[in-house]
């Protein structure tokens, strides 16, 4: 994960248009070395395989319950357990120095994009990193959401979905730079897993 | 941990850069189009790829690879 304090002055937003105005928090410098936000997303380092996200989360609902073990995400198996990380994807002793592996992975394409992380809280006190407007605008989807009484959807920072009640949310906060780090596919191996070649 | 500003002056001058990645042996060397990696498994084909500098810099910090001069096993 990447924090960097740009020197941005802190500042406080309220959602307008919403009759319980729920707190959007923005704030700048050094915002990320307060100890309420490590409290809140520790020093672990985040990253998302679009590739196995989109094949992936069509049918997975976020569940705290489960603890399982990573996958490789070559051969996606759990055993044996990924030993490598590699531009954010874990791959296991038997993957790590095959073709596919290492030309994707030496692809000078290979770029890497930031994606900013907020924070939901809820009315329990219970708390969690989302992807702020991943997918869609995070603050529209959850307006609408409330208005109609229906669950709202959230990606956590390694892209699994979290389902949640509109209403139990109190607040969101938005660290300005605070990101997980995305790294592309190279186009190539895009290209294969998109047409299966 | 090797700089990236070392690695480029080491590959410029024509040096190669060796290390060992779980049980391979790796060597890297500047080329007109790029950044060479020679992986040889200890069982299996040797593999070349082409690449980049950043892409061997991320390599050595991913998989906190120690990288160090090598004569050119090629000549
Ligand atoms: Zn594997």
């Amino acid at each position: 994960m990447i924090f960097r304090a740009l020197g941005a002055v802190a500042r406080l937003l309220w959602a307008e248009d919403d009759e319980r105005a729920i707190r959007i928090e923005r704030r700048g410098e050094n915002d990320i070395n307060d100890e309420e936000y490590i409290e809140d997303l520790g020093d672990g380092c985040f990253s998302i395989d679009f590739a196995a996200y989109d094949a992936s989360v069509n049918d997975k609902i976020y569940d705290l319950t489960t603890n399982q073990a990573p996958k490789c995400s070559q051969c996606k198996k759990r055993l044996p357990a990924p030993e490598f990380s590699w531009h954010g994807r874990l791959y296991c002793r038997r993957c790590l120095l095959t073709y596919d592996v290492l030309k994707s992975e030496m692809d000078p394409n290979l770029k890497c994009y930031r994606w900013p992380i907020a924070i939901v809280y809820l009315e329990d006190g219970v708390r969690f990193p989302i992807l702020w407007n991943f997918r869609r605008d995070t603050l529209e989807e959850w307006r609408y959401a409330r208005r109609h009484g229906l669950d709202v959807e959230f990606y956590d920072p390694i892209g699994s979905k979290i389902i949640i009640e509109a209403d139990m949310i109190t607040r969101f906060k938005v660290p300005n730079e605070c990101y997980v780090e995305v790294w592309t596919t190279s186009i190539d191996d895009f290209v294969k897993k998109k047409t299966g070649r | 941990m090797m700089k990236r500003a070392e690695m480029e002056a080491h590959l410029k001058s024509g040096g190669r850069l060796g290390f060992f990645c779980d049980d391979a042996f790796c060597e890297a060397w500047l080329a007109e189009d790029g950044v060479h990696l020679a992986i040889l498994p200890k069982d299996g084909e040797e593999m070349e790829f082409v690449g980049d500098l950043d892409k061997l810099y991320e390599m050595q910090i991913d998989l906190e690879l120690s990288l160090f001069p090598t004569a050119d096993r090629r000549q």
